[in-house]
């Protein structure tokens, strides 16, 4: 007799389900739909809620607490504890070895400052890359503010700018 | 990553028993509520992608305002549903699996209701077929029940399954006949489908109802079996509610020379049109391709700057009329 939590199990707690029950579920066609069904959810699980996400549900459920301030910190490419790796579109400029990454404590974030011969460019990335929208970014210590639309666009800042810390707040 | 969205969730339980459930853990377990109803509302969405949640965005609300529902406070406890249904849940919990599935169960159920909902606000005949079978699983003493996010209605609560579930599109073509008669319609189905397919004995709430609709809005099957389907003219519904949001259309708008007669014919054509997709289901997301469908003397500009919001405005008379109409007819 297999039941739909026997099938629950057979996708998220394996260990729990009998040799017997596992080789009904497996080899009886009529179950191919519920494992369909619940391996979907499952990688639903699994992933990370986007930030748009967090901020609906922050918006409908009062308890749920979004603040969406981030902290940015500098960090070194071969920082191999992060266990970052950085995309290279960057690569491609000369100025790039001279680049600055930050990256924020929850490893969602990262900001990379690219030089450029007249300016320098800000670069903002979510690690899911998702599209970051209605975001206001602050450079510390200057504490000068970039309100910004999306991050389809970097920011240009000033050539000189001491930088060693970068905030972002979602609006 | 195997096995971590649950393993938290039984000492998250206790917690909430003891009151000393924290921030984090409060974030969690509405994160893991979003996701799986996320996941529901998905598969709901891709049987019926002609209403206006159609895309990966809108499942997403329909899984927020499911978890908002599920954790709405009662007497200023946002958990007390979720506690109240932990402690009569049976058997009781003790394990981090039981303690998953009764989490996925819960809101399973939840993305079901808000996705009736949509329907019944979507397509204003879902609600009035829907509270019409609801009297009949009373009448009849069958129950509903859930299964992979689905309701279905059974002789008795699912406990194994042998058997596939019928799909929504064997369900369509199943006969017209079991239909006919409202007294024994769902015993009908269920016999039929225990004795004459390989189907298991039980009846998919949303396939059943669009079934009924298709069967009622059929003209000649609807004189027929006028006196024992579950039985109203949609037609004469529309028409009446048709008239009620094109006289408001004639006196605010048209005799006020805010609206040419011109455009208020336009309008009128494409109110016949939505009318038709509302017996079918449900409007499309965009009203100008209403107009468009009608005529091409109107630009999307036009339409858009000169007359969304009045046309926007008349269509929600539209199906509030039908909706009203339908209440007289309960």
């Amino acid at each position: 007799m297999i039941t739909e939590q026997d099938i629950f199990n057979y996708i998220f707690f394996r260990a729990k389900v009998s040799d017997g029950k596992i080789t009904e579920i497996i080899t009886d066609e009529q179950y191919a739909h519920a494992i369909e069904f619940y391996n979907s959810l499952k990688s639903e699980t699994e992933r990370s809620l986007s930030f748009n996400e967090k901020k609906s549900l922050a918006a409908k459920i009062p308890f749920y607490k979004f603040s969406g301030e981030y902290e940015l910190l500098p960090f070194s490419v071969d920082d191999t504890e992060n266990g970052m790796r950085l995309a290279a579109r960057t690569k491609k400029n000369e100025e790039s070895d001279s680049a600055i990454s930050f990256l924020s404590e929850t490893k969602e974030l990262l900001c990379r400052i690219v030089p450029t011969p007249n300016q320098r460019l800000l670069y903002c990335f979510s690690i899911n890359q998702e599209e970051l929208k209605n975001f206001k970014l602050v450079l510390h210590p200057s504490e000068i503010t970039f309100d910004c639309k999306s991050n389809s666009e970097p920011v240009i800042i000033p050539v000189d700018l001491e930088i060693e810390k970068i905030s972002i707040e979602f609006v | 990553m195997q096995n971590q969205i649950t393993t938290e969730l039984l000492p998250i339980f206790d917690l909430l028993l003891h009151g000393r459930i924290g921030q984090k853990e409060t974030n969690f377990f509405v994160e893991h509520c979003y996701k799986l109803a996320l996941g529901c509302a998905k598969v709901h969405l891709n049987k019926n992608p002609h209403i206006y949640y159609s895309s990966e965005i809108k499942a997403a609300d329909l899984a927020v305002d499911a978890v908002a529902d599920l954790l709405s406070a009662v007497s200023g406890n946002q958990f007390s549903q979720i506690l109240s249904s932990y402690k009569n849940w049976q058997p009781e919990i003790t394990t981090e699996d039981e303690a998953a599935f009764f989490v996925n169960s819960l809101v399973m159920r939840k993305v079901n209701q808000q996705y009736q909902v949509a329907l019944s606000i979507y397509d204003p005949f879902y609600a009035k077929i829907l509270h019409a079978v609801d009297h009949l699983v009373k009448k009849e003493n069958l129950v509903k029940d859930f299964y992979l996010g689905g309701c279905f209605i059974c002789k008795e609560k699912i406990k194994d399954i042998h058997g596939k579930f019928i799909d929504e599109d064997s369900f369509a073509s199943l006969p017209v006949q079991l239909f006919k008669q409202r007294k024994t319609m769902l015993q009908n189905v269920l016999v039929f489908l225990e004795e004459e397919t390989e189907f298991f004995a039980a009846i998919p709430l949303h396939a059943l109802i669009q079934k009924i609709k298709h069967i009622d809005l059929n003209p000649y099957l609807f004189k027929e079996y006028e006196e024992e389907t579950i039985s109203f003219s949609a037609d004469a519904l529309i028409t009446a509610s048709l008239q009620k949001t094109v006289e408001k259309l004639e006196q605010s708008y048209v005799e006020k020379k805010k609206v040419s007669r011109e455009v208020a014919e336009i309008f009128k054509r494409s109110f016949i049109e939505m009318g038709e997709d509302l017996k079918d289901g449900g409007l499309k997301p965009s009203l100008y391709s209403y107009v468009e469908q009608v005529s091409n003397e109107l630009s999307k500009e036009e339409f858009q700057t000169k007359y969304h919001n009045i046309f926007e405005y008349l269509t929600k008379l539209f199906k509030q009329n039908i909706a009203e109409e339908l209440k007289q007819t309960m």
